[in-house]
């Protein structure tokens, strides 16, 4: 009697190949763990070369209480320099030496410097992305707004040709610089070092808020170039004086009345 | 026949080896730890808690609430996250806390000989590895302080606004305080014990004093060294600083040209390039400094810790409580607003007097604790040989702007029912408190030290030199200016 054979061929020669995939699958697997163990822990997703823009509304899309947050601005540009939010295709009357302006979480605002002491004639406009918030307790969002400074060093750089990142961050209080600030005006800053991301850098010392760019595009010549602009809302500008001098515009949920500027 | 056999399919392996091969590459390649969220939404209700994470995604560094755990640790009052830094003084939990070997959870003098005849102590906490003879060294949960549980977790409760890794629902009352709460680098915190807790050693020196931490220890008349806490308050005083980048087109045509031509051609723009980038380098080394100051640690651990009520630090702001003598004598330093505070403070006097309802058990009278966080009265029996000594910190404002100064108030009070001795008090400043000179004063004659800490700020100590008499207190008062 003949054996009784099946007509599909034996399975033994791919079990082999199988069994040894599955090994070599798992050896490797092995070996990887750990070499992706010794990675940093934290990986970052953003990068402070990405356009203006990019890094903001990925922020919204994380959950967190972003969406719809007017976080107050102060914009301080040298003495004598006038700042101007855009409105529209152009840009809305300037305002010397400060803005304090309301701004949302992931556009991007253009401003226009102009009347730079010593430097008739030079226009700048610098944008700002907000990346995060603050958590001020209520009523006090005002008296404590991000400072977005424009040093005359940096608008003379953008003049120049360079791009200026500045990545404003507020300080973790467990890592704070035992150093003075004597005014909230003075605030610190340092460059980063070559190679290194400034966003990164941030993040290692605190927690980023504003992202600050001087230099790149200047508008078309008849200033009505919308993407320059990036269609971005116009900014609440708050009145210096009149800020909660009047009922006003209720910007948010337990926040203090503000009176926008004409 | 010698063999018959029937191949119906392929042949494979047993099952266990293909779901052991299939677990093990699943383990492998979940091990990638995802981001950690720095933020959560607070609601009401469970929609609060649908947004947390799941506790599959904690590392190491973040403890999230467990509400009835924690309730439960209020009421044995060794519990919740920080009562284990003081209780567990396990291998393990000294290990993880990465505890120095000269810092002891605590070191009292045995009293068991010492005490006078005829005197009922309160319960005595057992005794873990005696050092010496004539010392025992106790777990720190059992720390004889006047403090419970829950006001010790209410001394160490982050302020509203902040990251809440503690905090869910109701037990802790800076939970139901507002929709939206953020991170903690916003605010600044003096007073409590974090972290490692405090304790004087056998050679009278203070060990586990951090930064923040706020303590008074005492000798009482039976020998024993008694350390307690302040409360935690906080400012919102957020500070800002700036990293920046400047790019320069011409720098990256250098070096992206082939040969480097232009570098050869045209060196005026290598001295461009060459400005920028070394102005860039000066400032390294401080900023590495600064990645790894001596706080690091208690960084890290930061996200485990329990949490500080913020609404302590609002209403002391905005009463100014160093006037308000009803909320230092009351001692009741938690609440939901200034309003409830006030009244509650009031009500807690009314119902101490001799007016209030009177209690007896077992044949003696009853003591009555009011609170303004638990309705209603507590009745407890009076145990006599219970030295306490009650230390309350309030700070001018809430929130302060960098140079701003703010005054700080010290209320200690002797609450128990024996006299104490060598009272000390001592604040350790954080970084960004810079003590006002010859702004301290005291209303009981007491010796002033200061010392410098890791933080480059001050250790402020204060000696009574005489000792406190049961119900007798006294006001400590300083400036800080926010760096």
């Amino acid at each position: 009697m003949t054996t009784v054979r099946s007509t599909k061929r034996s399975g033994f020669g791919r079990l082999q190949v199988e069994g040894k995939l599955r090994w070599a699958v798992l050896l490797a697997l092995t070996l990887v763990a750990p070499a992706a163990g010794q990675e940093p822990v934290r990986h970052w997703r953003h990068a402070g070369a990405m356009p203006p823009g990019a890094i903001g509304r990925q922020r919204l899309m994380r959950g967190e209480p972003l969406s719809g947050y007017c976080q107050a601005v102060e914009i301080r540009a040298p003495q004598g320099a006038r700042i101007a939010p855009a409105a529209g295709a152009g840009f809305a009357e300037g305002r010397p030496d400060s803005l304090m302006v309301g701004l949302y979480i992931g556009p991007v605002y253009r401003f226009r410097v102009t009347d730079v002491p010593e430097h008739p004639g030079l226009e700048l406009f610098p944008t700002v992305e907000m990346v995060d918030r603050m958590y001020p307790p209520e009523g006090e969002s005002l008296r404590f707004p991000v400072p977005v400074d424009l040093t005359l060093d940096e608008l003379l750089m953008a003049s120049e040709g360079k791009f200026v990142t500045r990545v404003i961050y507020v300080e973790d209080p467990n890592l704070a610089v035992p150093i003075a600030q004597k005014t909230p005006s003075d605030t610190r800053w340092f460059n980063v070092a070559p190679g290194e991301d400034p966003l990164v850098t941030a993040d290692s010392l605190g927690r980023p808020i504003a992202i600050l760019r001087i230099g790149g595009r200047i508008p078309e010549a008849d200033q009505n170039d919308v993407n320059f602009v990036y269609g971005a809302a116009p900014a609440i500008v708050y009145d210096r004086v009149n800020r909660g001098a009047h009922p006003g515009v209720l910007l948010t949920p337990h926040e203090e009345q503000i009176v926008p500027a004409e | 026949m010698k063999h018959q056999r029937i191949h119906d399919g392929r042949r494979s392996a047993p099952a266990w080896f293909r779901y052991g091969v299939i677990a093990a590459a699943a383990i492998v390649m979940c091990s990638c730890r995802t981001a950690e969220p720095r933020y959560r939404i607070a609601q009401n209700g469970s929609s609060a808690e649908s947004q947390l994470p799941s506790p599959s995604y904690l590392t190491n560094d973040q403890q999230y609430y467990a509400p009835d755990t924690a309730s439960g640790a209020r009421e044995t009052g060794s519990g919740d996250a920080e009562q284990v830094v003081f209780a567990d003084d396990s291998q393990n939990a000294t290990a993880n806390l990465q505890q120095p070997l000269d810092v002891q959870p605590v070191a009292f003098a045995d009293d068991s000989q010492s005490t006078p005849a005829g005197l009922k102590l309160p319960p005595a906490p057992t005794p873990k590895a005696p050092q010496k003879k004539s010392v025992i060294r106790l777990a720190a949960a059992e720390i004889p302080t006047h403090l419970t549980s829950a006001q010790l977790a209410q001394a160490q409760c982050l302020p509203e606004g902040n990251w809440q890794s503690m905090c869910s629902g109701e037990g802790c009352g800076c939970c139901n305080h507002g929709p939206v709460r953020g991170p903690t680098d916003e605010y600044l915190c003096d007073g409590g014990d974090m972290h490692l807790p405090a304790a004087v050693n056998a050679e009278w020196k203070v060990t586990g004093l951090e930064q923040e931490d706020t303590v008074a220890h005492y000798d009482t008349i039976d020998g024993r060294t008694i350390i307690t806490p302040s409360n935690k308050v906080c400012l919102y005083a957020p500070r800002f600083a700036a990293v920046r980048e400047v790019t320069d087109l011409r720098a990256y045509a250098r070096i992206d040209a082939p040969g480097g031509t232009i570098q050869n051609i045209n060196p005026i723009k290598i001295e461009e390039t060459e400005d920028v980038l070394t102005s860039l380098a000066e400032i390294k080394p401080d900023i590495h400094r600064e990645k790894e100051p001596p706080s690091l640690l208690r960084e890290r651990e930061q996200a485990g810790e329990l949490d500080r009520d913020r609404r302590v630090a609002v209403t002391i702001g905005t009463l100014q409580p160093y006037c308000n003598v009803q909320l230092i004598r009351s001692g009741e330093v938690i609440g939901t607003d200034i309003v409830k505070i006030a009244r509650a403070s009031l009500a807690a006097i009314a119902w101490s007097g001799v007016e209030a309802a009177q209690v007896v058990l077992d044949g003696r009278r009853a003591q009555a604790a009011v609170s303004d966080v638990s309705p209603g009265t507590i009745y407890h029996r009076f145990e006599p040989n219970n030295p306490k000594l009650r230390l309350v910190k309030l700070a001018s404002k809430s929130s302060a702007q960098p140079g701003e100064e703010v005054e700080f108030t010290l209320r200690f009070d002797n609450v128990g029912d024996k006299v104490i001795g060598n009272v000390v008090i001592t604040d350790n400043l954080t970084t960004r408190l810079e003590y006002v000179e010859g702004s301290q004063k005291s209303s009981l004659p007491a010796n002033f030290t200061t010392q410098i800490n890791d933080g480059e700020s001050l250790i402020l100590r204060w000696e009574l030199t005489e000792p406190l008499e049961k119900g007798k207190g006294g006001v400590i008062q300083f400036r800080c200016k926010v760096r």
